[in-house]
């Protein structure tokens, strides 16, 4: 990930900028049945160390003065399943994704025919090249 | 049936800066998978190149932008780590997922 960063540093012009965005899991992942919010999602310890290890990336490569935050902010992705056996398929394939939040999974039992819709935020910063 | 895994990038491509940030500029879109956010950048950007290490994944944006028409905005095979734009200089460089 730092040999990405200094990849993108050599690649991009003095005072240009390099964006990175990923899904934060800082913002819970939630699944919305018949317009509420029934349960919630949790990312795997692997999407977890990944994360660290990119946010770890930027801020050791701000701390060198390659790059200054200049901008931060999050947004709303929602993605749709057509039920609940297609949501369950979707966590057993993720490689973000592990599970449900404990108990929270019946609670999408009644709806089972959905749809579902998955909301997870989308975090980034924007990050000036210096 | 699934309507979409994979939502439109452009709550995304609004939320960095819109058409204020990407007007005119050249764009490299690391990690562009099949390039659904080099897709919702190129109406705004002067070009944009789309690097990511799967061929499968670079083959569908390319057959995307051949089918649209799209003249501003290229695919490559490429390694995040090595990234091989030669000589060329960008505006704005976007790790989309792929950091």
């Amino acid at each position: 990930m730092v040999d990405a960063l200094r990849s993108a540093h050599r690649a991009v012009k003095r005072g240009g900028l390099v964006i990175d965005a990923r899904p934060d899991a800082s913002r819970r992942p939630r699944v919305v049945a018949a317009g509420r919010v029934r349960a919630w999602l949790l990312q795997s310890s692997d999407a977890d160390l990944r994360d660290d290890r990119a946010d770890g990336s930027v801020a050791r490569l701000v701390g060198r003065g390659l790059y200054r935050v200049v901008r931060s902010g999050h947004v709303w992705h929602s993605t749709r399943f057509a039920d609940l056996t297609d949501l369950d398929a979707y966590l057993r394939d993720s490689a973000r994704y592990a599970a449900f939040e404990r108990g929270t999974r019946p609670r999408l039992a009644p709806f089972r025919d959905g749809p579902f819709d998955v909301r997870r935020a989308i975090g980034f910063d924007v990050l000036e090249r210096l | 049936m699934v309507v979409t895994r994979h939502p439109r990038a452009g709550r995304e491509v609004r939320a960095f800066g819109g058409a204020r940030l990407f007007r005119g500029k050249d764009v490299l879109d690391i990690g562009t998978g099949n390039g659904r956010l080099a897709f919702d950048v190129a109406p705004y950007a002067r070009r944009v190149l789309g690097i990511d290490p799967s061929e499968d994944s670079v083959r569908v944006a390319r057959e995307r932008a051949a089918a649209e028409g799209l003249r501003n905005v290229e695919f490559r095979v490429g390694d995040a780590a090595a990234l091989d734009v030669g000589r060329e200089r960008y505006d704005i460089a976007i790790f989309s997922w792929s950091l």
